[in-house]
């Protein structure tokens, strides 16, 4: 009961909390990230990251917590995430953004928000067999850290992460909050 | 009054979401915390005895989680020694594991595979083990490296060539008159960040699943073609890959508009509105062009996201924290197509 509807929920809770406290369920917010305005998206994700990496590398070095991760297939991850980009920067919204402004009253990502994804839902699983198979097989290294993939203490990747992440912190400090 | 039965609506429709949702059947759990016909999740992530990455077959079917289809076994079980009984050698009858999914080719695809089996396959990936030492040495010099650099960075912004880059945009500090943080309307994106950095930990933790969104939609629109008894319910995707069931991804989607419409009202910021203010002042107040584009950007979203694998949350968040490269590579291509996108239709005024 706890595990299959309590906890996610109250993540759901939890993380639409969030998002909308740092105001990315708003249009403007994830617009102006790729208009180098308002680098609010960024300094987001960079510290969720920042401190996830830890605690979870943590966890899992005192063997606490297993890694879960979707594979890494080096063409449909970045052709993916191209298609992606156009999409947001269209519509100023991602999956997540977009349940969060339906709970701010955001009509329009509660009515054509959710039904152009659940078209592009159906056109993906349509098309499953002739596009996603043949991009997927190509570079494809399995569900595995890059720690594992190149050989390197994890820590040493988090540190680098981190110190990329002040440094970008550090450029766009005046951009607003 | 107006506002407030808008309001109501939207409450209406988030329950009325939650209750169609507990309407779907609730995954079975095995041992492992995985669901119970994931033979995968406990083979590959555990890795006890991963498999992916040996053999033609398994390459190429390890995007879903058809193991039973070929091998068989008791997919509803809960333990291992269960799980595994009924087991059937998988190229005793080629033909019969194949044709459970490929009902039209299996034939030629049997041919193949028993004859990719016959052949030694090629020894992959442990020949080619990297080595830790000198590796963790190079990152170690390339760490100095990078805070080398970001000190040179910030003596440039502060003394030296670069400080006239500085944008002096005046920072729109949130008023703060509140004691109670909850009621602030506009937290800085580094307390929410960190926020969500820890609520990622915990459901890694405490639920063995990393976040995700996109996976919701499909699952509803799985849920919705099989309510309608459509052709395509019975695709491999949506019968075998994806199945529509009570997924934890969709109860987590579902919590989201809960939590941000308990953060707007307490921050006094909750407002019904059909197009946002930006969108307006660039294209205009007619709304259907608006709503146009939320739908093809919503098409566009969603069929990114499943190629790659999973969107913002689930591959460049979830993923990138345990340093998977397909958050990375995500990243990468969202933000090279966005800033080039959003230069395009907010041109002039990028």
């Amino acid at each position: 009961m706890v595990q299959t509807y309590v906890l996610p929920i109250t993540f759901g809770v939890l993380f639409g909390f969030l998002l909308q406290k740092a105001g990315l369920s708003r249009n403007e917010k994830i617009i102006n990230v790729f208009r180098l305005r308002d680098m609010a998206v960024m300094k987001f994700m960079m510290t969720a990251l920042c401190v996830a990496m830890i605690g979870v590398f943590a966890l899992y070095d005192f063997g606490l917590l297993q890694l879960k991760m979707k594979e890494t297939y080096v063409l449909g991850n970045l052709l993916g995430g191209a298609i992606f980009g156009v999409g947001m920067a269209v519509a100023g919204f991602c999956p997540g953004t977009c349940a969060a402004g339906i709970g701010q009253g955001s009509i329009d990502y509660l009515i054509p928000g959710v039904l152009g994804f659940l078209a592009g839902a159906v056109l993906f699983g349509a098309t499953y067999q002739q596009v996603f198979i043949p991009i997927h097989a190509v570079a494809n290294y399995g569900p595995q850290p890059l720690s594992a993939l190149w050989g390197v203490n994890h820590w040493l990747l988090i540190l680098l992460f981190i110190q990329l992440s002040l440094g970008a912190f550090y450029v766009f400090r005046k951009r607003a909050v | 009054m107006h506002r407030s039965r808008s309001l109501a609506a939207v409450i209406l429709t988030t329950l009325a979401t939650l209750l169609a949702l507990v309407a779907l059947p609730a995954p079975a759990l095995a041992d492992c915390g995985a669901d119970a016909t994931s033979c995968k999740s406990c083979h590959e992530g555990q890795q006890k005895l991963p498999v992916n990455q040996s053999g033609l077959w398994h390459t190429q079917h390890s995007f879903g989680d058809f193991c039973a289809n070929c091998h068989a076994g008791d997919t509803t079980a809960a333990e291992a020694p269960a799980a595994h009984a009924g087991m059937r050698p998988v190229l005793s009858d080629p033909n019969a594991a194949c044709a459970s999914c490929h009902a039209g080719t299996y034939e030629t695809l049997a041919v193949t595979y028993t004859k990719t089996k016959s052949s030694s396959p090629p020894p992959k990936a442990a020949a080619k083990l990297p080595d830790t030492g000198s590796r963790n040495t190079l990152f170690v010099i390339i760490n100095i490296a990078v805070l080398a650099a970001l000190a040179g960075l910030v003596w440039a912004f502060e003394r030296g060539p670069l400080g006239r880059f500085t944008v002096q945009t005046p920072s729109i500090t949130p008023v703060r008159r509140s004691w109670n943080p909850l009621s602030i309307k506009r937290w800085s994106p580094y307390a929410a960040g960190a926020g969500l950095g820890v609520v990622a930990v915990a459901a890694l933790w405490l639920s063995q699943q990393p976040l995700g969104s996109s996976g919701a939609y499909i699952t509803m629109a799985g849920a919705g073609l099989k309510a309608a008894g459509a052709a395509l319910s019975e695709s491999t995707y949506f019968k075998f890959v994806s199945p529509p069931s009570l997924t934890w991804q969709l109860l987590l989607v579902a919590g989201v508009p809960l939590g941000a419409l308990v953060s707007a009202l307490w921050g006094r910021n909750f407002r019904v509105e059909t197009a946002p203010d930006l969108w307006i002042r660039f294209f205009g107040e007619q709304r259907w062009k608006r709503w146009l584009a939320m739908f093809l950007g919503g098409i566009i979203l969603e069929y990114g996201a499943s190629i790659a694998g999973g969107c913002t949350s689930g591959l460049a968040i979830a993923g990138s924290l345990q340093l998977s490269g397909a958050g990375f590579l995500f990243i990468a291509g969202l933000f090279t197509t966005g800033l080039i996108t959003a230069k395009v239709l907010y041109r002039g005024n990028w």
